[in-house]
């Protein structure tokens, strides 16, 4: 019976520096793996290690932490930023599943300190306060993924050539107001069926009016969708919002304040996880939706003060 | 021409990149053959398959679709001891809610089709359900599916930032390197049977392995261009006994 030297008594081998082999860390490849293996998966906003215990028992595929839920920023105002380290390492000793953590648009030294945390993936969220009018964060420069916002295809791709390894509507987080979301994903739907009906020097014109890489146009038309994975995000709050998405052609689900704004969250989350699987099968969701008590509040998109999907560089 | 039905676990996970370098490893299989790939989400769905495939995903995620067949049966016994016309009630309090798969035992179901020999394979997340031994080091135990006698360490390498490619050498069979892409993955800490045979290397350590029916990769070859694990587990649905 064989034992491999390097790995002591189930703790990881990183610890030990013997036998973890020195080349391909951080590729581009590993980093989109990570966000593959998401698919067909919820990713729940958490606060602390209680709720992220809560969300992954229910099933979620990763918690996203942050400091407070997107209702919480809508309410309370002020600048949003990224969590405080304890709590994030609180949440990592709790879960074994993949930890998610939000920096702010632009905030490259919030990532950095997200990446030192040894979190999975980071978010750089307009639902936090931005943190640079103009630029993004180069994510080339992490070992870690990113995953970003877009509301349209210009915006995802910019952010890919960016070096984002994961996309995700913009939505509007903190409504419970799934609009957002479905006007997102349709119009990267449309704008990438847009684009499979033009010819190279349509795609050229159609590059520059998205202000995108051109070799990167070609790949997402002749995919027929983006070429990395993408989720919906914001303001889905039941699981008939998740199956719509999913139909909608959407890899897998961001769910914010939708849960833990709910009556029931421990419910609420098993049912999410089961709509992603089941999203097809709507006799399935009938009993996936029945009795979950009281959904978040609801905000119209129309009557809230700032539509935090509108946070961008302002030279994109 | 012979049909092939090799089904995959949809709870979660990267099941559509397994389906396509299925399809593309058909042209590597030397024999004649109509292959069918077929999402599995519930437990009628593994009626008739010839293979299944245990996907990387999160390894806690799906086994949670694994136990809640384990919940109702919790819920139908506190029903039968209140009297039969309450057995809904029971499955509600075991779960807190009406059971969403009622009725439904997936695990039950999956060692039933087991036990007729056919193949599976894990990849990553599916290694750790196969293993008859995980070790972790969080607290948490999962439910396991186990047949494959190896011991495996869940996040062995660590975190995502220590996620890595690394070219694997394959046994002489199979012969030359494999593009192997560890995602959080887990490692192989000991091979506990003779009966296990070692497929893939990294630095000597074993990194795939097959028992009988049973094919295990911690590494993901459905995120590569090389179809030669594909095209072997076709080979080995082929040598799988046909009960249908």
């Amino acid at each position: 019976m064989p034992i491999l030297p390097g790995v002591k008594d189930g703790k990881p081998l990183n610890e030990g520096q013997d036998t973890v082999p020195s080349i391909g860390f951080g590729t581009f490849t590993v980093k989109s793996g990570l966000a593959q293996m998401a698919k067909g998966g919820v990713v729940m906003d958490v606060t602390n290690a209680e709720q992220a215990r809560i969300a992954e028992q229910a099933g979620a595929c990763a918690v996203m932490a942050l400091e407070r839920v997107p209702a919480d920023i809508r309410k309370d105002g002020g600048v949003a930023r990224m969590s405080d380290p304890k709590k994030i390492k609180e949440i990592c000793e709790t879960v074994s599943i993949p930890v998610m953590a939000k920096a702010r648009i632009g905030h490259f030294a919030e990532a950095q300190i997200l990446e030192a945390l040894g979190v999975d993936m980071v978010d750089e969220s307009e639902v936090l306060t931005q943190a640079d009018y103009e630029n993004h964060i180069d994510k080339r420069q992490f070992k870690i993924p990113f995953v970003c916002g877009a509301r349209n295809l210009g915006e995802a791709l910019r952010r890919i050539a960016e070096g984002a390894a994961m996309i995700r509507t913009k939505g509007e987080a903190g409504t419970g107001n799934v609009v957002e979301a479905v006007k997102h994903a349709r119009t990267i739907k449309r704008q990438i069926n847009f684009g499979k009906s033009m010819d190279e020097e349509e795609l050229y014109s159609y590059a520059k009016e998205l202000q995108v890489p051109y070799d990167l146009l070609v790949k997402t038309v002749e995919m027929g969708r983006l070429p990395i994975v993408n989720f919906a995000a914001g303001g889905l709050a039941t699981p008939a919002d998740v199956s719509l998405l999913m139909q909608l052609g959407v890899d897998g689900v961001f769910v914010g304040s939708g849960i833990f704004k709910s009556s029931n969250p421990e419910k609420r989350a098993v049912a999410m996880v089961q709509a992603v699987t089941h999203y097809k099968d709507a006799k399935k969701m009938a009993e996936i939706s029945e009795d979950l008590g009281e959904p978040m509040v609801g905000l119209n998109c129309d009557d809230i003060g700032e539509k935090w999907s509108l946070k961008e560089s302002s030279r994109d | 021409m012979k049909d092939v039905r090799i089904g995959i676990l949809c709870f979660q996970g990267a099941f559509k990149e397994h389906r396509y370098s299925f399809e593309k490893a058909t042209q590597l299989v030397d024999k004649d053959i109509e292959l069918k790939v077929e999402e599995v989400r519930k437990p009628s769905h593994l009626n008739g398959l010839d293979g299944l495939v245990i996907p990387g995903g999160e390894s806690t995620t799906m086994s949670i679709f694994l136990k809640i067949g384990l919940k109702i049966r919790l819920g139908l016994a506190i029903g039968v001891l209140m009297t039969i016309e309450r057995v809904e009630e029971g499955i509600e309090r075991s779960h807190g809610c009406r059971d969403h798969v009622r009725a439904e035992d997936f695990m039950e179901s999956l060692r039933d089709w087991m036990s007729k020999k056919k193949a599976m394979w894990g990849t990553c997340a599916g290694l750790i359900l196969l293993s008859n031994n995980v070790l972790d080091w969080k607290n948490n135990s999962q439910s396991l599916i186990g047949g494959l006698h190896v011991t495996t360490v869940r996040n062995s390498y660590g975190r995502q930032k220590d996620s890595f490619e690394a070219k694997l050498t394959l046994d002489e069979e199979l012969g030359g390197e494999f593009p192997g892409i560890f995602i959080r993955a887990p490692s192989i800490k000991s091979i506990d049977s003779e009966d296990v045979r070692v497929l893939a290397t990294l630095d000597r350590h074993p990194v795939s392995v097959c028992q009988n029916q049973l094919l295990a990769t911690s590494f993901h070859p459905e995120l590569t261009d090389d179809y030669r694990f594909h095209a072997f587990f076709i080979n080995m649905c082929l040598n799988t006994p046909s009960i249908g």
